[in-house]
């Protein structure tokens, strides 16, 4: 019997490659898992027949291009769309015999916190299906978590898939802004979006970070790793140097829960034989999330501008061409991605791109300088990657502004393009609390080595209590 | 203060100007929601 809510990518290649189990076994295995607790989670929208092949199952986060199967974004304005083309991410999965098991529930065009803003409904937490799964990639975060996929590729454009790894428990990396093709992908903000790996463990995510990094000449943004992906061994940390930024320590709004733990965590980084030390991050975190709300909404509009019921998509019914438009768009999109087109067309309207978008680009540059000085010092950053835990659904729908804050703590590296890895570190509330490793740029090895160290240490049980045979 | 408009220092990617294989034309029309022959159809502009 193949244990899904155990089972590691590494150890099912393990089992494939020693002839211990098939392809098709291990398919069937996950299939029978989502058709055992999907139906509770809701964490897939599209779950793919098996097409025979011999290598490790993997989920895709719905932003994510497929040909053949559907890609909707978690938007109406997609329903019925099916790529022609593969990503080419996709194209890499496949090239290593990776077999798409489905498609996962995302925040509609990636923009929220807790999948809420999925046109097709939301995701449930494996820990507690009463609360969010985090967002917007929470499909893929709970299908990790509750043994429906051995991993799965999420998108992240301000914590999409830092978050919903830390609210779920698993391991998730935002990769280095450029060494991850975005081909293919469902676009919402181009300068901040980046693909990359959720797992149940550091090796696992390092592992499908290799399979997709690298340059790709259909995306003029990415670039070659300078140094290849090493699949952390050793639980030595001797010698690195951890900085403790205060603002994304103590932030308010920090739950006691989440900062005791991450604090535990911190302790034993220190007993491992890294150097802890205090800094500072000021600029970045009082002016990361407002200059994000500027820059995500403004690359949004533009970007959401070729929904236009003319090439694929939803189309609605009228007779004259301008009211088509009108009345595709306005049916096709919800609440979210018309208050950031109505956001960001504004932030870039004639007379205040240069007050709003451009001001916002400079604020990012201090963002930036600001992360770099302090990389002079310390090798890695580390803070709480969500200030709470899992928020119960429907806490914060109603209010847009409460929502954004989830993002907080992972917003400024993002601006920066940095790489940063949320690992589970304990409970708080029964629920699991994610800490953030942010280094410099292409330093994901880093990050791999420390996370993998922490993660021995530390012994986190990532299967849900619930779920616990 | 200079604006960032990407976060990696890249400038001018090149590519060797040969010629690929593009979407055939029905798969590029695969999805359209009417279609006249090799064409995307829209509804008639206004009389404005």
């Amino acid at each position: 019997v193949i244990d899904t809510l155990r089972l590691t990518a590494e150890e099912a290649k393990r089992l494939l490659d020693a002839r211990e189990i098939s392809g098709a076994e291990l398919f069937a295995a996950y299939l029978d898992a989502i058709g055992e607790r999907d139906g509770e989670l809701h964490c897939f929208l599209h779950v793919c027949e098996d097409s025979g092949g011999d290598g490790l199952p993997i989920a895709l986060k719905d932003v994510i291009g497929t040909k053949g199967i559907p890609t909707t974004a978690g938007s109406k304005i997609l329903e019925g769309y099916v790529p022609v083309y593969d990503s080419t991410v996709v194209e890499r999965l496949k090239a290593h015999g990776l077999r798409i098991l489905g498609k996962t529930n995302t925040d509609e065009f990636a923009m929220g916190s807790s999948t809420e803003n999925s046109a097709f409904g939301p995701s449930h937490n494996p820990w507690d299906p009463t609360r969010v799964p985090g967002g917007s990639g929470g499909g893929s975060a709970a299908a990790v978590s509750a043994g429906l996929a051995p991993w799965a590729l999420g998108s992240d454009t301000g914590g999409s898939i830092k978050q919903p790894s830390a609210l779920c428990g698993n391991v998730g990396l935002r990769p280095t802004y450029g060494t991850v093709s975005r081909y293919g992908i469902v676009a919402f903000a181009s300068s901040l979006d980046q693909v990359g790996p959720v797992a149940r463990t550091v090796r696992d995510c390092a592992f499908l970070y290799s399979i997709i990094a690298g340059r790709d000449p259909c995306d003029s943004t990415t670039v070659e790793l300078p140094h290849p992906v090493e699949l952390p061994a050793s639980e030595e940390v001797h010698g690195l140097r951890v900085g403790v930024p205060r603002e994304l320590n103590e932030a308010e709004g920090i739950e006691p829960g989440v900062a005791a733990a991450v604090r535990a965590a911190v302790a034993k980084l220190e007993e491992l034989g890294a150097e802890v030390g205090e800094c500072s991050l000021p600029l970045s975190v009082e002016y990361g999330m407002p200059c994000y709300y500027l820059i995500a909404p403004a690359e949004a509009s533009s970007n959401l501008a070729r929904y236009d019921g003319v090439r694929y998509g939803h189309r609605a019914a009228a007779a004259e061409r301008l009211e088509m438009y009108k009345q595709t768009r306005e049916e096709g999109f919800g609440d979210e991605p018309k208050r950031r087109i109505m956001v960001g067309t504004y932030a870039l309207s004639a007379g205040y791109y240069d007050a709003y978008y451009g001001q916002a680009q400079k604020v990012r540059t201090v963002i930036k300088r600001e992360h770099d000085a302090l990389f002079e010092t310390f090798d890695a950053l580390v803070s709480p990657t969500s200030p709470t835990v899992a928020f119960p659904l429907g806490a914060r729908t109603a209010d847009p502004l409460a929502m954004y804050l989830s993002d907080l703590l992972t917003i400024p590296s993002c601006m920066a393009g940095l790489p940063g890895l949320s690992i589970p570190c304990g409970l708080s509330e029964g629920l699991p609390v994610g800490l953030q490793l942010v280094g410099p740029q292409f330093a994901e090895n880093t990050l791999f080595r420390i996370g993998h160290a922490l993660e021995q240490a530390l012994g986190f049980d990532p299967v849900p209590e619930r779920l616990r045979g | 203060v200079p604006p960032t408009s990407h976060p990696l220092e890249v400038v001018n990617v090149w590519e060797d100007d040969e010629p690929q294989p593009c979407l055939p034309v029905e798969e590029a029309l695969a999805n359209a929601p009417e279609r006249d022959g090799d064409f995307f159809k829209v509804p008639p502009g206004g009389a404005g």
